[in-house]
């Protein structure tokens, strides 16, 4: 009986990996500089592993899915199509890493706009951003 | 000529070429000091966000911080000056403690109108600098500043560049760098001694 309970076991292990994305989006952040904005948020993962495909905010223009990297002191910037969320962890848009890039100003008369986050397998999200000034700072909205 | 005057003209040749030895010798060694100071960067005239000639000797006598990036990075550029005026807050000796001085990358873009548009956003006094891709590439190359253009879609790029803060103080000597990744404490240490 055993080695059937192990073999079960591992089996049910192994299935972990195929098992649905349980996604939550918190802490999104649009940072709005003069001609462009970085989208900041917390993705965490209760499942499987998926993809973050998209971030799009209604009436804007397009966001592009970007990743920093910073090697010896220079900063570098570039597209990706994708970015890996995995199974029971947390992909973090943050400044100085991946993030989202909104080709252009973001209109910014409200103090928070909605967006929608696409992903791979789970069901698109969407959820209330706070819009702020770089670093984070409180900007003049309406303008 | 008498051989006493000879013997005088040739010892007041012996005293002159001593005096200019001498001198020489003073200068190469205080250009030896200058160059144990770090110096970086040579004097440059740019053009500010009001579209005026902005020298470079300008800034002596006032410690500063130097910082190159361009107005379409949404993400390290605006986050490293935002820290700049934060940091700048935290040090409470006011906005004159030490000028920000921001040089674009980008000078294609960056007019002095859209620098203009960008430096409002901090709600602090910084200085926007930029100019032909001549004149900004003379510059960046005499700080030490790498910078490239990417490509990136639709017709669009962006700027891949060092991201350091380059830390002056009042005599102009370059004093050190703020990286980004690095926390907040030591990079006020360090702004404390450029303004100390």
């Amino acid at each position: 009986m055993r080695i059937p309970a192990l073999f079960a076991l591992s089996l049910a292990l192994a299935g972990c990996g195929r098992s649905n994305p349980a996604l939550t989006v918190t802490n999104a952040t649009v940072s709005a500089s003069a001609n462009s904005a970085a989208i900041y948020a917390t993705i965490d993962n209760r499942g499987g592993a998926d993809r973050l495909t998209a971030i799009e905010i209604e009436g804007q223009v397009p966001i592009s899915l970007h990743e920093t990297t910073m090697t010896d002191g220079v900063m570098r910037m570039r597209a990706v199509d994708a970015l890996d969320i995995p199974t029971k962890g947390r992909l973090h848009l943050k400044s100085g890493g991946a993030h989202g890039m909104a080709m252009g100003s973001i209109t910014a008369d409200a103090p928070a706009l909605p967006l929608t986050f696409r992903f791979e397998k789970h069901a698109p999200i969407s959820i209330r951003a706070a819009v702020k000034g770089p670093g984070g700072m409180p900007i003049e909205h309406g303008h | 000529m008498s051989l006493r005057a000879l013997r005088i003209t040739l010892w007041i040749l012996v005293a002159v070429a001593a005096a200019a030895a001498a001198v020489l010798y003073v200068q190469r060694s205080s250009q030896t000091s200058d160059e144990t100071k770090l110096a970086l960067g040579a004097p440059f005239v740019l053009t500010d966000s009001q579209g005026r000639k902005f020298d470079s000797r300008s800034l002596e006598g006032k410690p500063h911080a130097m910082f190159f990036g361009f107005t379409h990075c949404p993400d390290v550029c605006p986050n490293t000056l935002a820290r700049l005026a934060k940091l700048r807050n935290q040090l409470g000796k006011g906005d004159d403690a030490f000028q920000i001085v921001f040089v674009s990358v980008d000078p294609e873009r960056d007019t002095p109108k859209e620098l203009g548009k960008y430096i409002k956003l901090f709600n602090t006094p910084v200085t926007a600098l930029t100019g032909t891709p001549e004149e900004v590439a003379d510059v960046t190359r005499s700080f030490g500043i790498y910078s490239r253009k990417a490509p990136t879609e639709g017709g669009n790029y962006s700027v891949d560049h060092s991201a350091q803060v380059l830390l002056f103080d009042a005599n102009g000597d370059f004093r050190g760098t703020i990286a980004f990744d690095e926390t907040d404490e030591p990079a006020l240490q360090k702004l404390r001694n450029i303004t100390s």
